[in-house]
């Protein structure tokens, strides 16, 4: 047996080419699977650190827990960690504004809370004692020389409490009538700034949310208690436990009594959300089984190969006595050989991508998507694993395969010279075509084409795989980009600004500020509630719009026993939001409509088409109303009949609306001739000259306002287009890299196995010319058999991704025009100059030595 | 008339110590419708010589005339083109195209040249081979006798000036050897077509018309 080890290894380092060939192989596909497990497991932790970043490091938030709940709790075995915190009590305070006329104060039990809950420390440190105090930014804005580090505090802090004695929480907005009973004072030392806490400071909370460390609440003795469990997998069965009633997947997130922090789950697990990990594993499983295919035909050809071209010395050891069995072990221990040295190599290599990957991640991307979180390049036991299984498992099947092969050998094959390759017996009438066309190289060629099939097949498959995976993945890459890509196309302003507050003139201050006359101003009415066009006469929507209609009313609560807690309305009506837009801005967009000004200022454009994604995702666009051109819309606008004609229906969006959608459509009429509606600024657009200048400018002059710079969103978008390139084209060379690879020794080897056939037409007299000629038939033959193929699987491709990904929207069916002719160049340059290599060191032998090699 | 004229060829292999001198200056001739036999031991250069008549190698030194051309004055193509139709080889491993069946590979050299064949001409010469009913056979589905009678048809169907077999019988029994050596007496008979011969075995050089013996890479005698 000893011997069989040793030849194999010979054999491994006699047939270099052959084995360094394997090897690539081998390399590449276990690169690819480790790259793309690794990217996942990288991407994954990115993703579980920026819920930890944003939500803290929990799984589950329990409100009104007692100190027997919390003993039960810490005895637990489930439960890796617990943090409390204590609602301290509310404040007042001197600076206090309209809705934040409090402090409100919160104490961790530990230290360690304010880095696993994640509190965004902005200046200073955390609090060490139940002295010192941590203050939101907010406070320190109010009075920036009074609440600023060092200074101290003193608070008086107790329970709101209602005339009647219900006490309040944070949840209940603040009441005039309210008062604060049980107050308690102390002083503070301020020791640090952090950003504001929605978690502690909801919106709505009256009291400015500030940190201490180790008081107790007095009032009440109740605590939050954030738990962090052992084995987050089995999520349920311990939130069931730790709720005492059962939880699924399904229940409630957020409750009265607790709330999940689902974001952190979702990537902790994977199972949280059905919808977005159902399209991560599919997708990771697509391209698992496009390497694997791939990879298993690459290398099991390779082995194929090598054992072709080793038959000699398999006869011969045959002919010396060796068993079947010891023959097939010779050969799969050959193959384990280059796995022991393939798949190492492959895993480094893989890592190396990963490591490259998320550099190029944090560099191209920055801060866009994730906030303080850089993507790091894990090193994790799955994807190594899954790369050993999976090459180990390949390698395997693969030489198995070779060595049934190699063991059927036999001696008599030996010594009749027997050609490996089955040649098809049927009779082959070249067409006189190709003989005209092409000479006798050409039928020659044909003829070598039609009767030695198998020995074409692989280089065929490699060939078309690659071409229909080119041509799939390029569609899919064209759809990806074309829906997500629109988000920003065709805008031409820079600035975007909105105004937090319903009601804010200040608006108009930006122009000052930004000094552009590049502007689109948009207003909408002052009046909450009764600014829209109501549109009763049902008759003028379509199915669509009723249909919506229904929807929007049942979400609104109007179908909800409790409906009149919220006072609505709900008679069947739709809503149509009537948008004021300044003078200048209504001419370009009359303009641009190819309307009149003139004849159209007076009257409304109406905006009919309403976008949203129904339940199964899918993007659904359709018109609401009816209404023509000349229509004359009758409604009824802040309590009294309104009438506006229509000017011209259509669904091109006026500067600054482009991504906003409502079911009651947008009517969009001029601000300076319906100045009677009552309009307020509601979304301004500019195009600046600097957009960073001007936004930051807003920003520090008018900080109510809420400025986007479109022109950075544009450049993020752009980031996470090019990054999408880069792994989707990433993915595709490496696919196509382990194509060529087998293409490359599927030919290389054929040619070499055709040495002999080739010295015997140069012998009986075979030009060199004509020689090359015919060498080049066959591949153009061939080649375009693999196009014909991998084409029409490539058409079939991606018409089923367009299915997929994008048949629902307006995009119709994008024939792949340009993948198309890639591939067909890219099918004949490659394997004209793997020909062409193998043909230069054929052409340089001697037809003697050749011939010689079995004659002498 | 003298078909072939052999002029001081000389063959070196290698360099320095690994020099080894195949054939050293050897010069002959052969008449049109001679049958030669080259016999001399494994080694001696016989296939070295033989390839050199036939154009696939060329000498360190000397000169080869067939048909009065002075072959190795020719380029590569123009000397490809010269053997398809004056020079037919045989080999002792017939090199066959595996792809292409008994027909195909006999009139393999015409169609290199463009040649239209003469069905009358390619029946005749299967019925010589006893190969009629073999035509559409693929060389692996014959005997290493059948095969060598195909590679004997190859070099036959151009009518060449000169045929050149490279033991052509060394891998065959006797019966089979028997077979191929009269048919190409057959064919030096009926076609006049002038044949060198190398063989180990004296019996069948002995039915040539002239022995030329090789040792180490010169002629040592000749009757
Ligand atoms: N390519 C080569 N390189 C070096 N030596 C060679 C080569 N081909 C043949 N020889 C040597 O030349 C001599 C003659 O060989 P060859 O003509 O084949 O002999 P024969 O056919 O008579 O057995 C031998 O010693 C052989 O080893
Ligand atoms: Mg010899």
């Amino acid at each position: 047996m000893k011997v069989l080890n040793k030849l194999s290894l010979k054999n491994l380092l006699l047939n270099k080419k052959r084995s360094i060939g394997t090897l690539i192989g081998i390399v590449l596909s276990v690169a690819l699977v480790c790259a793309v497990a690794g990217m996942f497991i990288s991407l994954k932790d990115t993703l579980v650190q920026t819920a930890i970043q944003s939500q803290g490091n929990y799984h589950i938030e329990l409100y009104n827990q007692n100190d027997e709940d919390v003993k039960v709790l810490e005895n637990n075995r489930d439960i890796e960690e617990i943090e409390i915190l204590n609602d301290i009590g509310y404040s007042d305070f001197n600076e206090k504004t309209e809705d934040r006329p409090y402090i409100h104060l919160y104490s961790y039990k530990d230290e360690k809370s304010f880095t696993n809950l994640t509190v965004d420390l902005l200046d200073g440190r955390y609090p060490k004692n139940s002295n010192e105090i941590l203050i939101s930014e907010e406070l320190y804005l109010l009075n920036k020389d009074k609440y600023d580090i060092g200074k101290n505090i003193t608070l008086n802090y107790g329970e709101r409490k209602t005339l009647d004695g219900y006490v309040m929480t944070k949840e209940n907005p603040y009441n005039e009538d309210e008062v604060i009973s049980n107050s308690i004072e102390r002083t503070f030392t301020i020791v640090g700034i952090m950003d504001r806490d929605y978690e502690l400071d909801p919106n709505g909370d009256p009291g400015i949310g500030c940190l201490t460390l180790g008081l107790e609440n007095n009032f009440n003795k109740q605590h939050s208690v954030y738990i962090r469990l052992k084995h987050p997998t089995s999520y349920e069965k311990s939130f069931s436990e730790i709720l005492g009633t059962t939880f699924t997947k399904k229940s409630p997130i957020v409750t009265d009594e607790y709330s999940v922090n689902a974001s952190l789950l979702r990537w902790q697990v994977l199972k949280f959300d059905s919808g977005t990990t159902t399209m991560i594993y599919s997708l990771i499983t697509i391209l698992l089984v496009i390497i694997v295919v791939t990879s298993v035909f690459c290398i099991k050809n390779s082995f194929d190969i090598s054992v072709m071209e080793k038959k000699k010395n398999y006869g011969m050891l045959a002919s010396v006595g060796a068993t079947k069995k010891q023959i097939k072990k010779s050969v799969i221990t050959e193959g384990l050989m280059l796995g022991v040295i393939g798949i190492p190599i492959g895993i480094i290599v893989g890592y190396i991508a990963v490591f490259i990957l998320t550099i190029i991640v944090n560099s191209v991307i920055g801060d866009f998507i994730t906030r303080n979180v850089e993507m790091r390049c894990i090193i994790s036991l799955f994807p190594i694993l899954v790369s050993i299984i999976l090459g180990v498992v390949t390698i395997y099947f693969s030489s198995l395969r070779a060595a049934k092969k190699a063991s059927k050998v036999s001696p008599i094959d030996l010594i009749r010279n027997n050609d490996d390759v089955k040649i098809n017996k049927k009779k082959v009438k070249s067409p006189s075509v190709i003989k005209k066309l092409f000479g006798i190289g050409g039928v020659i060629a044909y003829k070598n084409l039609k009767r030695s099939k198998k020995k074409y097949r692989t280089t065929v498959i490699s060939l078309a795989v690659s071409v229909f995976v080119f041509i799939s993945m390029n569609t899919f890459m064209y759809y990806t980009f074309s829906v997500t890509g629109t988000y920003y196309k065709n805008i031409d302003y820079n600035v975007m600004v909105t105004s937090a507050f319903d009601d804010s003139p200040k608006m108009e201050d930006v122009l000052k500020v930004s000094g552009t006359d590049d502007y689109t101003m948009l207003y909408q009415s002052k009046w909450t509630s009764d600014g829209y066009l109501e549109i009763s006469d049902l008759s003028k929507l379509t199915d669509f719009g009723k249909d919506i209609m229904d929807e929007g009313l049942k979400e609104q609560g109007c179908f909800d026993e409790r409906k009149d807690t919220y006072n609505l309305d709900c008679n069947k009506k739709l809503q149509m939001n009537v948008i004021g837009i300044d003078e200048n801005s209504f001419k370009e967009y009359a303009k641009k409509l190819g309307l009149n000004y003139n004849s159209v200022k007076d009257k409304g454009i109406l905006i009919n088409n309403y976008r949203y994604i129904n339940a199964d995702n899918v993007q659904i666009e359709k018109g609401i109303y009816n209404y023509k051109k000349d229509d004359v819309i009758k409604g009824i606008y802040n309590k009294k009949p309104l009438e506006i004609e229509v000017a011209k229906v259509t669904d091109k969006r006026p500067r600054g609306l482009e991504r906003y959608w409502s079911y009651g459509g947008y009517l969009i009429v001029s601000e300076e001739v319906f100045h009677d509606l009552g309009f307020t600024p509601y979304i301004l657009t500019i195009q600046a000259d600097n957009p960073t200048q001007v936004s930051l400018d807003i920003n520090e002059k008018i900080p109510e306002l809420s400025v986007v710079n479109i022109e950075e969103n544009v450049q993020a978008e752009k980031s996470i287009y090019l990054l999408m390139s880069i792994f989707l084209y990433g993915f595709i060379t490496v696919i196509t890299l382990i194509g060529v690879t087998n293409i490359f020794n599927t030919i290389t080897s054929n040619l070499e196995l055709r040495q002999k056939e080739f010295a015997t037409l140069k012998s009986v007299g075979m030009t060199r010319k004509e020689f090359n000629w015919m060498i080049n038939l066959e591949t153009i033959f061939y080649s375009i058999k693999a196009l014909i193929y991998g084409v029409a699987l490539g058409l079939v491709g991606s018409y089923l991704i367009y299915l997929a990904t994008a048949s629902n929207m307006d995009y119709g069916y994008h024939f792949p025009l340009a993948a198309i002719i890639i591939s067909i160049l890219a099918v004949f340059i490659l394997v004209f100059i793997i020909m062409r290599y193998s043909m230069s060191k054929i052409n340089k032998q001697n037809i003697i030595e050749t011939i010689r090699k079995d004659n002498i | 008339m003298e078909i072939l004229k052999v002029q001081n060829l000389s063959k070196v292999y290698g360099k320095g110590e690994n020099k080894v001198i195949a054939l050293n200056d050897v010069s002959f001739s052969v008449e049109k419708g001679e049958f030669v036999a080259i016999v001399g031991a494994s080694g001696s250069g016989k296939s070295t010589l033989l390839h050199l008549i036939g154009g696939v190698d060329r000498p360190t030194r000397g000169k080869v005339f067939i048909d009065g051309k002075n072959i190795y004055e020719m380029n590569d193509d123009q000397l490809a083109i010269f053997r398809r139709r004056q020079v037919g080889i045989i080999y002792q491993f017939y090199n066959l195209i595996p792809i292409l069946n008994v027909e195909e590979n006999i009139t393999l050299p015409l169609e290199l040249d463009n040649r239209n064949v003469n069905q009358k001409d390619l029946k005749e010469l299967l019925e010589l081979l006893g190969l009629e009913r073999r035509k559409n056979h693929l060389p692996n589905e014959l005997s290493g006798g059948q095969q060598q009678r195909v590679s004997i048809g190859r070099a036959l169907i151009t009518h060449p000036a000169i045929i050149l077999a490279d033991e052509p019988t060394g891998n065959l029994d006797s019966k089979s050897s028997d077979e191929i050596v009269s048919l190409l007496k057959k064919s030096n008979k009926d076609y006049k077509q002038t044949i060198i011969m190398i063989t180990h075995n004296m019996e069948i050089a002995k039915q040539a018309d002239r022995i030329i013996k090789i040792e180490d890479g010169k002629i040592v005698q000749e009757d």
